[in-house]
């Protein structure tokens, strides 16, 4: 369960565990290379001096025994001597060293005595008697044979290859062999041989003492490659090195042989015939006579120490990650448990429900942490909502009021299109958009006299309740002040002075006011700041009444505001707006302006007012192109049909 | 009809001899090895038996030689080089060739490449090992065809002089000495070799003989005694490992010195001289183109004075 797919523990398991076992690889891979290379170092120490010691004391032991053979050459070159005398002197030598068990002297033919070709007077011990012999006869023709020839042909001592004892028995032997000279006439000339029989087992024995771990040993080959001792004792005397190369097809043992045969030493790997598995040899020679010892030493049973040391190694260091699996997986089940009591919680909280109840948690870490801000959010949500509710149900009575408020301001302002349809000398259409719920521009219409129609338009500065109120009161000053015989900037005067007065939230109205007399055509106006109305001649032609710039309503009491007047012609028509037309705005911020306006207006010359206003707004919202709307937007329309002479 | 003739004679022949067994007293020339697998096998595999002999073999080395056991009637028939019997017969010890073996001649002259001999005039003033047991027939033939000075140095058996530098040039069998000579450490590409075969003396070597009057006693023996031999070492040579295992076996039951690998060389190499691949003769036969080249080589050495007929020679020319 802990280790489904992409669960923190798994993610933790996975990076922790990689970084783990390349660190511990590598410290490994490291660590067994060193030591490995260490134990080398210290094996071939070790192999060189095992070899040299044991090559030290078989020398020493035939060094001693070579001088005898030499000691009796030398005597038997400067003395005299008689068959007698040589007897002597070789049962001396055979009598007086254990390790030699036969000596020879061995004449060339006819040289000892005229009439005898064979003489090879032989000594050699039976228990502990010494016997003699005559060697040569035709059967036995001594000259042609090794211990004979080989150091009368080289003219060097010469030890032979190794042999079994002549009684069959299972002693190693090998025969020294000396050649002695004779002088004659200051002519040195080749006489015969002395030889010594050595016992070689004492050999055998300190090879075979060599013991190198369990499986590890020493050999001996002669100079041939001849194998003189091994712990295989069906070798010896059978094989050479280089038969074994042969027969197990291994080329680099006969290389081994070859460089052993030639007296060089080394330390090398090979593969040893008797072993499945690698080995190091140090070979060394027997400079004494050629022999070459190798000391051989198991691979496996080298690095055993080593490979022990390892398993012990890989052991913990498996079940090391093995426990840090479980670890990690307990650490992050216990630091996840919350996380998952949390994710329920969230669910729930979700739904609304905010009383649920979060895990237990006392510790300071970043859990105890996500705890204490889990408890702080959902007090803070708790209270929020609660808030939530009480402004929502706020905002829903504004909301309400503002509907009303709307529905009160739309109240104020004539509604009823077309309002006069009584008459047939004006026809009159005004629209009012406000931005928001509740707007600040208003409009306004009615006859102050039976021929003299007054009519306003404002926009009142800011927008929502605020403007709407001064909208309102503005509408309510202007139905009150504009009376009979009233003109246009006396009206304006009043409602100015009237808005002034308690206007602490300093708001602003522009305002435009008309008085068209029906009778005559003749408009009287006032404008307080407000957008210049455009007069629509019958024509065609497009007129912006203009008038000295005003300063709009409830700022300032400082110089009355003054009619003007201007003549509207059968047919024309007067059009009034707020800026909210003007400045109507498309996605781009591109305002609709002046010229756009004109050219509207230019499109109404044959309609009414309630299709001219249509006919604006249509234009209007194909500009904007329901880019939201950012003012209130009104329009008044006054199309003098017929003048009432 | 003629099948039916050939199968009743074969009975006849088998009947005839079965009741009798029959003793055969054989020496080798030399010590045992590989070289006499056949007989080996012959004995092992119960081949003499069944053709009812009752084979007595033993050994001759380089203290005593085959040729004088036969002389002095110790043994029934012998191995021995061609050119040693007609070397003999020429001594007046009449014996006879009853199966030529060998078909080849194995002999070569081996030396030391670093020495710097090339061609046989290079041997010229040096030291040659010739044995002096024998065999040293074709290596003087050699010598004397290329007008070669030499130092003859005889030597027993063994080739530790030459693995000495005591000689120059060693007298080698390729199936025996030569690959000792590698087996002591030497490589063959250090050294030069003079095969006799490719120098006009490809004499056959090993054959059986017996003296004339043996054969004469019971011609019938010697024939099964060939044929059973030639038989052994088809066996022998068909049979490898098994061969090698009971040549090991005889050779250490004497205390001689042996080993698989040569062994095994040596039993591969007497099957490339005995089977002799691409030469036109029968199973144990002698051609008397060999014989009259070994006559000529030994009248050329002025070995031989008195010339064996062939026909008085050979009395037995097998398959």
């Amino acid at each position: 369960m802990i280790f489904q797919k992409n669960t923190l523990a798994t993610k933790l398991s996975k990076y922790i565990l990689t970084v783990m076992i390349i660190m511990s690889v590598l410290i490994f891979g490291i660590f067994y290379y060193v030591s490995r290379n260490l134990i080398l170092e210290s094996v071939e120490e070790n192999a060189k001096n095992i070899t040299e010691k044991t090559v030290n004391k078989i020398e020493t032991i035939l060094h001693a025994t070579t001088k005898i053979p030499k000691n009796l050459a030398y005597v038997l070159e400067t003395t005299d001597f008689d068959e007698e005398r040589l007897y002597t002197l070789m049962e001396t030598v055979v009598k007086n060293n254990e390790e030699i068990y036969g000596s020879a002297v061995a004449f060339e033919p006819y040289s000892f005595k005229e009439d005898l070709y064979y003489y090879s007077p032989y000594m050699y011990r039976d228990s502990s008697k010494v016997h003699f012999v005559q060697l040569g006869n035709p059967d036995y023709e001594y000259f042609f044979w090794d211990w004979y020839q080989v150091p009368k042909l080289i003219n060097k001592p010469y030890w032979t290859e190794p042999y079994y004892d002549e009684g069959g028995g299972e002693i190693l032997m090998s025969t020294y062999s000396v050649p002695f000279y004779k002088y004659e006439n200051g002519e040195k000339k080749f006489w015969g041989i002395i030889t010594i029989d050595i016992d070689l087992e004492w050999l055998r024995e300190i090879v075979s003492s060599v013991k190198i771990f369990d499986s590890g040993f020493a050999f001996l080959i002669s100079k041939t490659g001849t194998i003189v001792t091994h712990p295989n004792n069906s070798f010896i005397m059978n094989e050479t090195i280089f038969s074994l190369a042969e027969e197990y097809h291994h080329e680099n043992l006969r290389e081994l042989g070859r460089s052993m045969i030639k007296g060089e030493s080394g330390f090398e790997h090979f593969r040893p015939i008797s072993f499945d598995e690698h080995g190091w040899i140090y070979y060394s020679p027997l400079e004494v006579n050629n022999w070459s010892l190798g000391v051989v030493f198991p691979e496996n049973e080298l690095y055993a120490g080593l490979y022990n040391l390892t398993i012990t190694l890989l052991s913990i260091g498996f079940f090391g990650l093995i426990i840090l699996l479980l670890v990690i997986a307990y650490v992050a089940k216990k630091l996840t448990d919350p996380l998952h009591t949390f994710a329920e919680a969230t669910k729930d909280i979700g739904t609304g429900n905010f009383d649920v109840k979060l895990p237990e948690i006392h510790s300071s870490d970043e859990i105890g942490n996500l705890h204490d801000s889990f408890q702080y959010m959902l007090e803070k949500l708790h209270h929020y909502i609660e808030d939530l509710k009480e402004t929502t149900s706020a905002k829903e009575k504004i909301e309400s009021e503002l509907r009303i408020a709307h529905e009160i301001q739309m109240g104020m302002i004539p509604k009823i299109f077309p309002p006069f349809p009584e008459r047939e000398d004006i026809d009159l259409h005004a629209v009012l958009q406000p931005a928001r719920e509740v707007g600040g521009d208003l409009y306004d219409f009615f006859f102050i006299e039976e021929n003299k129609l007054c009519f306003a338009i404002g926009d009142v500065s800011g927008k929502g309740v605020p403007a709407s109120l001064f909208m309102a009161v503005t509408i309510t000053l202007l139905r009150s002040k504009a009376i009979k015989n009233a003109s246009t900037g006396h009206i304006v005067d009043e409602i100015n002075r009237a808005l002034i007065k308690d206007n602490s939230s300093q708001m602003f109205v522009t305002f435009f006011i008309g008085i068209l007399d029906l009778r005559t055509g003749e408009v009287e106006y006032t404008n307080a700041g407000h957008n210049y109305p455009y007069i629509l001649k019958k024509s065609g032609e497009i007129v912006e009444l203009e008038s000295y710039p005003k300063m709009a309503m409830a700022l300032f009491d400082i110089k009355p505001y003054e009619s003007l007047k201007t003549k509207l012609e059968e047919g024309d028509k007067l059009i009034l707006y707020t800026d909210g037309v003007n400045e109507a705005m498309d996605a781009n911020n591109i305002p609709f302006d002046y010229e756009r306006f004109q050219e509207s207006i230019k499109k109404l010359n044959d309609k009414d007012s309630i299709r001219s206003t249509d006919s604006i707004l249509h234009d209007l919202g194909d500009f904007t192109k329901g880019a939201e709307q950012s003012d209130d937007i009104t329009m008044l329309v006054v199309n003098l049909k017929k003048i009432n002479k | 009809m003629k099948n039916l003739l050939k199968y009743l004679t074969i009975i006849l022949y088998c009947v005839s001899y079965a009741q009798e067994t029959k003793t055969v007293t054989f020496a080798t020339h030399w010590l045992p090895q590989a070289q006499f697998a056949g007989y080996y096998m012959a004995i092992e595999k119960g081949i003499y038996e069944k053709y009812n002999l009752d084979v007595d073999l033993i050994h001759t080395g380089p203290i005593f030689n085959a040729q004088n056991l036969l002389k002095d009637k110790k043994v029934d028939y012998a191995s021995m080089f061609l050119s040693t019997a007609i070397v003999q017969w020429s001594k007046d010890i009449k014996l006879i060739n009853i199966g030529q073996l060998s078909q080849r001649s194995a002999q070569l002259f081996v030396a030391k490449k670093n020495r710097g001999i090339k061609e046989p005039e290079d041997l010229n003033g040096l030291k040659v090992g010739i044995w002096k047991s024998g065999f040293e027939e074709i290596p003087f033939a050699f010598l004397k065809y290329y007008n070669l000075e030499v130092e003859i140095v005889p030597v027993a058996s063994t080739v530790t002089l030459f693995l000495l530098d005591g000689l120059d040039v060693m007298t080698t069998m390729w199936y025996n000495e030569y690959h000792r000579i590698l087996n002591s450490g030497i490589n063959e590409d250090e050294l030069v070799t003079f095969f006799f075969s490719d120098y006009n003396l490809d004499l056959p070597e090993d054959g059986i003989y017996c003296l004339k009057e043996t054969y004469l006693n019971d011609p019938e023996k010697a024939k099964l005694f060939v044929l059973a031999t030639l038989e052994g070492y088809e066996y022998a040579f068909n049979n490898m490992e098994e061969t090698v295992d009971v040549v090991l076996k005889r050779m250490r039951e004497q205390n001689i010195a042996a080993n698989r690998a040569h062994q095994s060389w040596m039993l591969n190499r007497i099957k490339d001289v005995f089977t002799a691949e691409g030469k036109q003769f029968k199973k144990g036969e002698l051609l008397q183109s060999d014989f009259d080249r070994a006559v000529q080589v030994l009248l050329d050495t002025e070995k031989i004075t008195v010339v064996p007929k062939f026909n008085e020679f050979i009395f037995f020319n097998a398959e």
